[in-house]
């Protein structure tokens, strides 16, 4: 349940997951949404699958993206939104760290 | 590995417990309100059986499926608990322990629970080769179609008398199904146009 609470504390992976709620969409997709890095794109996408809230199907030469939230992890993410839930930023955050 | 690290000998563990916890409970019910006890016992059988069933027809998932068989085990579990709650509400209401009309509640409350929580899992359950935004739209609509009817149902049950919650109760679950039916059309009707 960690993982799903880490996963749900950053906004730019519940905006993934929001653009998720719509239709399955390509990493490509996806990322054009962000004004990120592909490695940064790549460590959410990462964290999103482990939490298990999301699946991936490789097709051909992309990935396609997929909704996989449970009725009470779309409530907890409804509330982190509307509390506006952010990981701190006074502790360093391990994904950035992980990145540069 | 000890029986009680391995995940799918604690279940089986479980599972033995809670059969037994409902064979006691049954037949302290048995004798005084055996219409309430003998369906509820029938249906604690059907745990076994359905497990001997599988295991014949070699549809049991073997041990190079762990995740599937605790999935199975889990299921089981899940209508184990639920029996074995029921029977024991039957079992206290015939004892005097708990007022008769809450043997009745217990059951529509245990269903109400089962709702929900075949909901919540429901928009998580992949469907093979099915990642369309059809298929997703719909499952995460059932999904939150059973739970909120669940919780609804599970306050009524547990709220209003018993006459009132028997016609309530009824009519959501007849909205809930009369909304889900409207809400796929439209969602089927709008893939098929877009």
């Amino acid at each position: 349940m960690s993982s799903v609470f880490k996963a749900l504390s950053d906004p730019t992976r519940r905006k993934v997951l929001q653009l998720l709620r719509r239709k399955p969409m390509t990493a490509g997709a996806l990322a054009d949404h962000f004004d990120v890095s592909k490695p940064t794109m790549s460590v959410h996408f990462k964290v999103l699958r482990e939490a298990d809230l999301i699946h991936s199907e490789k097709r051909g030469k992309s990935i396609i993206y997929s909704l996989r939230m449970s009725v009470l992890e779309e409530a907890l993410m409804g509330f982190a939104q509307a509390f506006n839930l952010e990981v701190r930023r006074d502790q360093p955050d391990p994904d950035q760290e992980k990145e540069s | 590995m000890k029986a009680t690290q391995d995940p799918i000998a604690r279940r089986r563990i479980a599972l033995l417990g809670l059969i037994l916890l409902g064979l006691l409970f049954g037949s302290l019910a048995l004798s005084r309100r055996p219409e309430a006890a003998l369906p509820l016992l029938v249906g604690m059988g059907t745990l076994p059986a359905g497990w001997a069933l599988l295991k014949l027809t070699g549809m049991l998932p073997g041990n190079d499926r762990p995740k599937q068989r605790l999935h199975l085990y889990d299921s089981l579990l899940g209508g184990g608990l639920v029996v074995t709650g029921a029977l024991a509400a039957v079992a206290a209401a015939a004892l005097g322990v708990i007022p008769e009309d809450w043997a009745d509640r217990f059951g529509m409350l245990a269903s109400a629970l089962v709702l929900i929580v075949i909901g919540n899992g429901l928009p998580k359950k992949p469907e093979p080769g099915c990642t369309g935004s059809r298929t997703q739209a719909i499952q995460r609509l059932l999904g939150w179609t059973f739970v909120i009817t669940g919780l609804i149902a599970f306050t009524i049950w547990l709220t209003l008398p018993l006459a009132v919650a028997e016609v309530t109760g009824l009519a959501v679950y007849g909205a809930a199904v009369l909304f889900a039916i409207a809400a796929i059309v439209r969602i089927r009707r709008r893939a098929d146009s877009g």
